[in-house]
């Protein structure tokens, strides 16, 4: 699995590679969402993790624009915060988010376990909507 | 007055006058009372603080009414008794000497109760001055307390991310290349990675403590506090020891409350019942009953008790009462169980001393009211 990781913290991006690399997967970090939106489109990867608090434009402004992308509409998204997101959390999922994981909780098997949960329930709702839109092809 | 009624009231040659009793009323009259002797006039004055009661003996009605109106004029400093308004050289000197000095003892009185009522007046202004600093104070210490809160909280959360990536490194470096370390580098590193454990946990618990708020009406339901229990009973079989047992009285109480508050703190209680137990057949038991519309939960262990004098102790923030550093831990279990208890209106206290284990006491309002948990939420600000 390729992972694109957007957090302007160095710190927490070289952690989250080292466990992922450790457990066999391949990633990118990006340091703000600009750059994180730019490297989605030119590697596809295969989920986004993304941090909220972020200069310039937090993590619901970028999942909100890598979802209205149709390069990176498909992508799925999970959210990695230091902190609680009370009222948030409805707004997050509807922009898109998979899942949100508590920055302070999370072990490498948490981290691995939605990762891999979100990109398969993506690609699940993703044929489920070709079955929808084309149903004369299956 | 009349001219005539003058001359008659001048006419009562040798009247006793009494002055009777000081009381505070403001009562002012006249009256008249017969008596074997003859008619008593009775005129009852009120000043300020005080009163008086003035007699007089006559023998005929009209005599007493006279006498009764002239005792009220000489006691009462609005009516006055004007020395122009006595007709001169008619009344006998025995009863003008006895009215002066009821009345010099009437006014004397009067500046007396002035000065009290102006002392009264300047208690009254200090008070309104106290009450006004203290409002004012009060309002700070709930700013300051808020202002606390919220660096607690931006504190914990910017430590939070830093912290996890030194404690996760540091675990990553002892499993992947731990092979590379000496045994001491090993143990320094182990060390690292166990102080920034612990630091993740002290920085969690301060999160929740920061961020706990009075509960919104809509969390609150009714709920049998036995469904509680028995919810937690499902999650914290994992904690229990293989010897150990949980024993639930039947007849729990029933309670408004945000069920998710009052679990969090009844877990916390039952598992620190086996946490702090070295018996052989650990045990925890749950009982309650309710008692003039308070709902009592009491979770009792056998396990290592707490001294009397270090009960109170054991709910301050961060307090460990046993050196025994492998039992987990951060010491702010009971500091956020007593602090949530709080916030939904309730106490939380130790019962009793005994070295067979602890008693711990949920009390809580079996019908939830936002103010009595808002009244209890000021003093969390207040004395925390």
């Amino acid at each position: 699995m390729h992972v694109l990781v957007i957090d302007d913290d160095p710190g927490f991006s070289h952690l989250l590679s080292a466990h992922l690399t450790r457990q066999g997967h391949e990633v990118t970090v990006a340091d703000d969402g600009i750059q994180g939106q730019r490297i989605a489109r030119l590697v596809q990867p295969d989920v986004i993790t993304i941090d909220y608090r972020m200069p310039a434009a937090n993590g619901l402004i970028v999942t909100e624009r890598l979802q209205s992308s149709t390069d990176t509409q498909n992508i799925p998204i999970v959210m990695l915060t230091g902190s609680p997101l009370e009222g948030l959390t409805d707004r997050l999922l509807a922009a898109g988010v998979s899942e949100i994981l508590s920055k302070l909780t999370l072990t490498e098997t948490d981290l691995v376990e939605a990762l891999e949960s979100a990109v398969e329930r993506h690609a699940a709702k993703a044929n489920e909507s070709e079955d929808l839109l084309f149903p004369g092809d299956v | 007055m009349s001219d005539q009624e003058r001359s008659t009231r001048a006419d009562h040659s040798g009247l006793p006058i009494y002055q009777v009793a000081a009381g505070w009323t403001l009562a002012i009259g006249v009256g008249l009372a017969a008596w074997q002797g003859g008619i008593l006039a009775i005129a009852a004055v009120g000043l300020g603080g005080g009163f008086a009661i003035l007699v007089g003996r006559t023998h005929s009605q009209q005599q007493a009414k006279a006498t009764a109106e002239a005792l009220h004029a000489l006691a009462d400093p609005k009516a006055g008794f004007p020395e122009t308004d006595r007709p001169a050289g008619r009344a006998p000197d025995v009863v003008e000497t006895e009215m002066h000095t009821v009345r010099d003892g009437l006014r004397s009185r009067e500046q007396e109760i002035r000065e009290a009522i102006q002392r009264e007046r300047l208690k009254t202004l200090e008070l309104e001055v106290l009450a006004d600093r203290y409002e004012e104070a009060s309002h700070r210490l709930t700013e300051a307390n808020e202002e606390l809160e919220a660096f607690a909280y931006s504190a914990s959360h910017d430590m939070a991310a830093p912290l996890r990536v030194i404690e996760g490194l540091t675990k990553i470096v002892i499993e992947d290349y731990g092979h590379l370390l000496d045994a001491e580098g090993m143990t320094h590193l182990e060390t690292v990675h166990g102080s920034a454990e612990r630091l993740l946990a002290l920085l969690k618990d301060l999160l929740v403590l920061s961020r706990l708020r009075p509960p919104e009406r809509e969390d609150v339901r009714e709920i049998p506090v036995a469904d509680i229990v028995d919810n937690i009973v499902r999650d914290v079989q994992a904690e229990i020891p293989a010897q150990g047992q949980i024993v639930i009285a039947a007849d729990l109480p029933t309670v408004q409350t945000p069920p998710e508050r009052l679990r969090q703190v009844l877990q916390n209680l039952i598992t620190n019942g086996f946490k702090y137990n070295d018996s052989a057949k650990p045990t925890v038991t749950i009982n309650g009953w309710t008692e003039g519309g308070v709902a009592v939960i009491r979770v009792t262990d056998n396990g290592i008790g707490i001294p009397e004098h270090l009960q109170e102790e054991a709910f301050g923030l961060f307090t460990r009462l046993h050196a025994d550093r492998t039992t987990p831990g951060t010491g702010a279990g009971l500091a956020i169980a007593r602090r949530s208890i709080r916030s939904i209106g309730g106490e939380l206290w130790i019962e009793g001393s005994s070295d067979e284990g602890t008693s711990f006491v949920v009390a809580l309002p079996v019908f939830f009211s936002t103010e009595a948990a808002g009244i209890r939420w000021g003093q969390i600000l207040e004395t925390h």
